[in-house]
């Protein structure tokens, strides 16, 4: 197997080839617009828990997706147990056992806890067809050997807390005999108790040989159960080190630091009174009493991890959700926002990070997206004015330098950054006085970002009030006045421009008290 | 899914006007209609005859009347099952209050209020209840078959004053009946609004993705609701008209006008998908029905053949239209 004249695969790797069951060399993947994955080299140690750390964007997930089959890499190879390895698709991984737990659940909520476990391949009877009493007993003794003896192997999946899901799926990798088993962020949905539980799996498993890729943000666990950790930043190799021998702030150091500094202008505009005020805002178990304001010319930053509120909050003021507690008020003046199209009447304009599930009519040109935002400015005496819309449009596309042979191309074509200034201009052109934009830059390349961080500072000059989620700490330091900080539900902390730090939005975000 | 037609291969001039031509679905209707129209003239001498026009348009017009703010509806994604038996419902409501003597006015507006009502309570279940549009039409549309039936006693009611008849029977414009003048109003109206009006083009708006319309400030539930009670207007509007035309309202009044209807519709480009569609394509696609069954009946042959041409047709045509989305990205 060990194959003799291995190339140098020299670098910061402290594995020897024939340690390795997986290897992975020069990995290049690259998106329309987006370089994912940059020359990445991973290792992972036969009978290892290997953690993977970076920021959001930092290509975890495209990295795992291309070692489970569902993304095929541009450049570089796959050596497994030394073997150079062609992964097509997601079964062939499967057949080389390597096994994958998505950050998303991919469960089957109606079917039972049992033909959850064994979706490809339940026991057959002698005549083909499913042997249903040898899979419950079969998952019944794996529930039980894994100390889950009160779940019912019979039950259906969505009854299960989202945690009990999450383990079923892993039991489901454990059935298939997995060698490599790859977790992405199995803790995020997990209380403290299941991932407790979890991480007795892990261990158990890990003593059954298995080799784990383990992804998570809380480094609290990685230090816990992690043996290695490799870090990536920007769909790069950063540097691989023994868990035991190095320290929280090192690897925080290794997964933000950075050699460019991103200047978007926090600070630049001045700013003025208060424009916006949300006191006590509840939503359902989403948000718990949350108090903020946001004056006028000021970008203010909305951090949290994925799930904490983020948001629910923008919806809940948009008026998309009702909030079932608590006010809001603009101008010092309470306001009932009962709908997005009160929103809209009370100046404030909300661009959602789902930009082509939920913003954009991707099917139709720039030009009907610009008129479906804005149905009520474009009517007149009840008639739609095409033309104006279509000026309008035009208007924008030239100030947001918008890449297209014209209005009338179906925004479908564009590329993410384009169509991101396409629906920012779908809302600008309204003038509003309140800007609520959830992850502005998402999956946009770096050039585009920077323009579309001098509209939004742009904006806020103009005496706007902006209140912008990120997910990305460099884009909350370069571009926000101010940042607030949620973790779950709850509103952790408040970072004026001079005291934000990486390390204290990421301190605030995780629940740990800010120093 | 962008970079795909970017580096679709430049394609030469006429095949690429072809392909156009066959992704604009108004056009290959047309032009079927077109080419059905002249077979007909060369092959039979009754087909470019006054009386054989006036057969096609009646044939045609409560199919259209229901037809053009169904359209509307479908193109913003909320089908209506239920107007072939809001149709025979409100028809019979009508017809039992003219055999009650009540002014004929006040029969018409009792015809068309339960239209309006059926049509309210399609925008409640689908708006309030959160029902999808199929199921819940689906609904209304068996249940107002049994009210309607228990109505009449499943007998057929006749004897409508002479007035009332001759609304159809003998008002006219210029010689056009009163049914064609109001298929022929209606549609160019119902164009009109879809085009020009804000609150009807919305339509291809919420029908092309609802969230996103729903974040911007479009009231989609009064749209729905607007909708529903429209398509329920124009359905009584059909009915009333059709038991004035027979002077009669047979039990089986209105039964099997919702498949035929949307059918034509789904001809005339109209996508259960919503998004997309056009009155003109409705228009042209309930024409061709009406053709092909008029082209059957001059030929005399067996006109059970119509519903084997109208399925193919209607499969045909959407086949052509996911070809021409798959194509696109």
């Amino acid at each position: 197997m060990f194959d003799g004249n291995a190339r140098n695969s020299a670098r910061r790797e402290v594995c020897r080839l024939e340690d390795c069951v997986l290897k992975l060399r020069g990995i290049d993947k690259e998106f329309p617009g987006v370089k994912a994955l940059d020359e990445m080299h991973f290792d992972l140690r036969r009978g290892e828990i290997h953690a993977l750390l970076g920021e959001n964007g930092a290509g975890k997930s495209t990295l795992m997706k291309v070692l489970a089959g569902n993304y095929q890499p541009d450049a570089g190879e796959i050596l497994l147990e030394g073997e150079r390895v062609r992964l097509k698709d997601a079964m062939e991984a499967e057949r080389h056992g390597i096994s994958i737990v998505h950050q998303e659940l991919a469960v089957f909520p109606t079917s039972t806890v049992g033909e959850n476990v064994f979706i490809n391949h339940p026991p057959r009877t002698r005549w083909g067809g499913i042997d249903y009493r040898r899979m419950y007993r079969e998952v019944r003794s794996l529930l039980d050997q894994y100390g889950f003896s009160d779940v019912n192997e019979r039950c259906p999946m969505r009854r299960l807390s989202i945690g009990r899901q999450q383990i079923v799926e892993i039991l489901r990798s454990v059935k298939k005999n997995a060698k490599i088993l790859i977790l992405d962020e199995p803790t995020s949905a997990l209380t403290e108790k299941e991932t407790e539980v979890l991480m007795q799996i892990m261990r158990t498993l890990n003593a059954q040989g298995v080799s784990i890729i383990y992804i998570s943000h809380r480094l609290e666990e990685v230090f816990r159960i992690c043996d290695r950790a490799t870090v990536m930043r920007d769909g790069k190799y950063v540097v691989t080190l023994a868990v035991r021998e190095t320290c929280r702030d090192e690897l925080v150091r290794h997964m933000v630091g950075r050699d460019v500094v991103y200047d978007y202008g926090a600070g630049t505009s001045p700013i003025g009174g208060e424009l916006l005020r949300v006191e006590g805002l509840c939503y359902k178990n989403a948000l718990k009493d949350i108090s903020f304001s946001l004056n006028r010319g000021e970008v203010l930053g909305l951090a949290g991890l994925e799930g904490a509120g983020r948001t629910e909050l923008l919806e809940c003021i948009f008026g998309v959700h009702p909030p079932t507690a608590g006010a809001i008020y603009i101008d010092g003046a309470p306001v009932s926002v009962r709908s997005p199209g009160a929103a809209k009447a009370l100046g404030m304009a909300y661009i959602t990070k789902d930009r082509k599930s939920k913003g954009l009519f991707v099917r139709m040109s720039i030009r009907d997206n610009m008129l479906a935002a804005n149905v009520d400015r474009f009517t007149r005496r009840g008639f739609m004015q095409f033309r104006a819309a279509a000026q309008s449009a035009q208007e924008y596309r030239e100030k947001f330098r918008v890449k297209t042979p014209g209005i009338e191309k179906k925004v479908l074509q564009l590329s993410g950054g384009n169509q991101q200034k396409v629906l920012m201009s779908m809302w600008v052109s309204r003038h509003p006085r309140i800007l609520l934009i959830d992850e502005p830059t998402r999956g946009i390349d770096v050039g585009t970002k920077e323009s579309i961080h001098a509209l939004i500072r742009d904006f806020a000059r103009q005496g706007m009030g902006v209140v912008m989620i990120s997910s990305e700490m460099p884009e909350l330091m370069g571009a926000a006045d101010r940042v607030i900080a949620l973790y779950e539900g709850r509103v952790s902390g408040e970072l004026p421009l001079r005291r934000v730090t990486e390390e204290r939005i990421m301190a605030l975000t995780s629940g740990l008290a800010a120093d | 899914m962008a970079e795909k037609t970017a580096t679709n291969p430049r394609e030469s001039g006429v095949r690429h006007v072809i392909r156009r031509i066959f992704e604009v679905r108004e056009i290959v209707i047309l032009l079927l209609v077109a080419l059905l129209a002249v077979f007909m003239a060369l092959n039979s001498r009754q087909f470019l005859t006054t009386a054989n026009f006036r057969i096609v348009g009646n044939y045609m017009a409560t199919d259209m009347i229901i037809g053009a703010f169904l359209t509307i509806s479908l193109i913003a994604g909320n089908t209506d099952f239920s107007v072939g038996s809001n149709m025979g419902c409100s028809a019979f409501i009508c017809g039992i209050m003219l055999n009650a003597k009540l002014p004929i006015p006040l029969c018409i507006l009792g015809g068309l209020a339960t239209g309006v009502a059926i049509g309210l309570l399609n925008g409640f279940i689908v708006v309030r209840l959160k029902v999808l549009p199929m199921i819940a039409t689906m609904g209304t549309w068996m249940a107002f078959k049994g009210v309607g039936l228990m109505a009449i006693n499943s007998s057929t009611l006749s004897n409508f004053p002479i007035a009332f008849k001759a609304i159809v029977q003998d008002w006219n414009v210029f010689g056009v009946s009163t049914l064609i003048v109001c298929m022929l109003v209606i549609t160019l109206v119902a164009a009109f609004l879809l085009k020009y009006i804000s609150f009807f083009h919305q339509a291809y708006f919420i029908g092309s993705n609802r969230d996103s319309a729903r974040l911007s400030g479009i009231n989609v539930k009064k749209f729905v609701y607007a909708l529903y009670m429209l398509i329920g207007f124009f359905a009584a509007f059909a009915g009333v008209l059709s038991i004035s035309r027979y002077g009669s309202a047979p039990a089986s009044l209105g039964q099997g006008v919702e498949f035929r209807v949307i059918s034509a519709l789904l001809i005339g480009g109209v996508s259960l998908n919503g998004g997309e569609g056009s009155i003109l394509g409705t228009f042209l696609g309930i024409l061709l029905m009406a053709l092909i069954s008029n082209a059957l009946t001059l030929f005399g042959v067996d006109t059970n053949l119509q519903n084997v041409l109208i399925g193919s047709i209607m499969v045909i045509s959407v086949a052509i239209d996911e070809a021409n989305r798959r194509r696109q990205g």
